[in-house]
């Protein structure tokens, strides 16, 4: 591939006379390489599955058992659908075996153009099946909580400022996330511009 | 020969080859060592899981730099997340690294300017910098990396005037 014995650049004699070390990996190695990324795909999975387990059970008992109207019953219960909804595109979309099989052989552009339109993607569809489905409960628990189930002992103007104080930093959250993603995917279709314009040179 | 021995024998023959080239392509890339060992490590592997799918349709050195080169990529986008923070040839040409190129002008001191540079740069650039450094011809440039030969032909005129001035090791002005 390469003349290291007559570069025509000084600098390239340089560079291509610095000492290596030059690592050995044996086929155990690169087996254990290979499912390496499986597991942290796996781990990071596992912390999502472990906070699905625990809001599904209260979501759930929440909406069987707790003594509030139907509104906030039904809101638990939708609570129940959003988080299975969001647990099953974490499964869908992060399991290992959807992960490519090696290392990409593209030119590096088409590579890094795909790469950059695949984060761009992601970003652009998290708040959709990552936010939004959990949306429905969360408005129908505090539609609950103002109409049907105010809390016992507090008057109804602290009530309502408590429910909209909370349904107001619930949708800065969900509006900072949503922004934050946006600001992300139009970074990256800029990237991608950039890249399209590189391969018509 | 089957295909776990085929990818094997191709995966040693690209190792015997170009297992320097990565090296220096993980030095050139990760300035932390522990990052560096491990972006070899996933370069490694990404070329041994690679090479089973190995179809001939370019020769095995395009192969295995495109691999790599994709590869460091992906670890060094990771560990930036977005293509921010990354410096064109252009905005390189218009600065100084602040160094006294004649102070400066013993071999390691050079490698670790040039590195320091080259970890600078975003991917097009950078990509193509390290493949001239590694004394492949244009055409070949333009084969890994998908830009024109016109496009790297440019790129590799302003590479060696920008190393000319920064290092002062001759080349172009």
């Amino acid at each position: 591939m390469t003349d290291p014995s007559s570069p025509d650049d000084p600098m390239k004699a340089a560079w291509l006379s610095q000492p290596v070390e030059q690592i050995q990996m044996t086929t155990a190695d690169l087996t254990a390489g290979a499912t390496g990324f499986e597991r942290k795909v796996r781990r990071r999975n596992l912390v999502e599955y472990c906070a699905g387990a625990i809001l599904m059970p209260l979501f759930g008992a929440g909406a069987l058992l707790g003594h509030f109207g139907w509104m906030m019953r039904a809101g638990m219960g939708l609570g129940v659908l959003g988080v299975a909804f969001v647990l099953w595109q974490l499964h869908r979309r992060g399991s290992p075996g959807r992960t490519p099989a090696g290392g990409s052989a593209e030119s590096l552009l088409v590579f890094q153009r795909a790469e950059l339109a695949r984060q761009r993607d992601a970003l652009r569809s998290v708040p959709l099946w990552y936010l939004l489905p959990v949306v429905p409960s969360f408005v129908l628990i505090l539609l609950g909580r103002w109409i049907q189930d105010p809390i016992r002992g507090r008057s109804a103007n602290e009530d309502h400022a408590a429910i909209l104080a909370t349904a107001v930093i619930g949708l800065l959250l969900f509006t900072i996330v949503w922004l934050l993603n946006a600001l992300g995917a139009s970074r990256l279709d800029r990237a991608i511009d950039r890249i399209d314009a590189l391969r018509r040179e | 020969m089957d295909r776990a021995e085929d990818q094997q024998t191709r995966y040693r023959d690209a190792v015997a080859r170009y297992g320097p080239a990565i090296e220096r392509l993980a030095r050139a890339c990760e300035a932390d060592a522990d990052e560096r060992r491990d972006l070899v490590q996933d370069i490694h592997v990404a070329l041994w899981r690679s090479l089973a799918a190995f179809d001939g349709r370019c020769a095995l050195g395009t192969w295995t730099w495109r691999v790599a080169h994709n590869a460091a990529a992906s670890h060094v986008g990771r560990r930036r997340r977005t293509p921010r923070g990354s410096a064109t040839l252009e905005a390189l040409e218009n600065t100084s690294d602040g160094a006294d190129p004649e102070a400066a002008a013993g071999e390691r001191q050079v490698l670790e300017r040039l590195n320091a540079m080259i970890q600078a740069l975003g991917p097009p650039d950078r990509q193509v910098m390290l493949l001239y450094l590694e004394d492949l011809p244009a055409a070949e440039i333009a084969e890994i990396t998908g830009l024109s030969a016109g496009a790297v032909s440019v790129k590799i005129h302003r590479l060696k005037a920008l190393l000319a001035r920064r290092f002062h090791l001759g080349g172009p002005a």
